[in-house]
């Protein structure tokens, strides 16, 4: 257990806690670049499947970018009154998912659209930070 | 396998909702691309004008967004009505420097408060380009 830090500091998370949070959100965020533009950002629905994020597409310009690009998916908690909050960050590479690898799974968009791409970001990597505040005293287990 | 009963919408937001939301909100993510590889950050920031401005110290944000196209994104989810609003701001990124004189100060005067540790004695804004929203879910007013 390590002491308590004497000011607000940016602590790493770890992958199995990265893992913990992005089995439990409903909702993340995917990044994907577009040559000569701005990337695009935009909030999907999504399951983890291991350490695979699956989400469901419409056909469009969103999966025509995306196959076989390298992509971001991002999930975070703020709490505005604690001034406080962290974020995870997976980037990887997306493709498109076979029916096979994704009969096992349910997603179900609020958004309308048949979505009938199903789409598996496989992870380089898994990082997260959290804003820790000085006045926390947490347990061996990072409870409050 | 669960049905909901709720019809749902989608709804796209004008850019005075957008700039509405935008300027109600305090923390955002910026998103970068570095080499191919895109990364998302959360910041704070203010809304000054149409123009986002958020503070950072020297690293990857301000390494990748100068001068580059860039994208800023706020949302709001509401897990139990499953619904939810996005905006995002797609533009260029710009340091303001001192050599920018009266833009410097003024984003200077701006009162964005990080809640991350460092200095942040850098300033970065985000001159939009598009700005563009919408809410999906049920049909919701909120």
């Amino acid at each position: 257990m390590s002491a308590q830090p004497e000011s607000v500091s940016l602590q790493p998370m770890s992958r199995d806690e990265c893992l913990k949070y992005l089995a439990a959100m409903p909702v993340g965020r995917l990044a994907i670049a577009s040559p000569g533009a701005a990337p695009l950002v935009v909030p999907v629905n999504y399951v983890l499947d291991g350490e695979i994020v699956v989400f469901r597409s419409d056909p469009g310009e969103k999966v025509l970018l995306l196959r076989g690009s390298p992509v971001s998916f991002q999930i975070d908690q703020i709490d505005p009154f604690r001034r406080t909050g962290w974020s995870v960050l997976v980037q990887g590479v997306a493709y498109e998912a076979t029916p096979r690898e994704i009969e096992h799974l349910h997603i179900d968009p609020w958004a309308p659209g048949e979505k009938s791409h199903w789409v598996r970001i496989v992870p380089a990597s898994i990082t997260g930070r959290r804003i820790q505040l000085p006045e926390l005293r947490r347990d061996s287990k990072g409870y409050l | 396998m669960t049905t909901t009963n709720t019809r749902k919408e989608i709804e796209v937001l004008t850019r005075e909702e957008c700039l509405r939301l935008l300027a109600a909100e305090e923390v955002g993510r910026i998103a970068v691309v570095l080499g191919r590889q895109p990364l998302i950050m959360p910041v704070n920031y203010v809304l000054d004008d149409e123009t986002i401005v958020l503070r950072s110290d020297p690293g990857t944000k301000l390494a990748t967004a100068s001068f580059e196209r860039v994208a800023f994104e706020v949302d709001h989810v509401d897990r139990e009505r499953q619904t939810g609003w996005s905006v995002l701001v797609q533009g260029v990124g710009q340091e303001i420097t001192p050599a920018f004189s009266r833009l410097f100060e003024r984003v200077r005067a701006l009162a964005i408060a990080p809640w991350a540790p460092g200095d942040k004695e850098r300033w970065l804004r985000i001159v939009p380009i598009e700005i563009s929203g919408r809410r999906v879910g049920r049909s919701a007013t909120s």
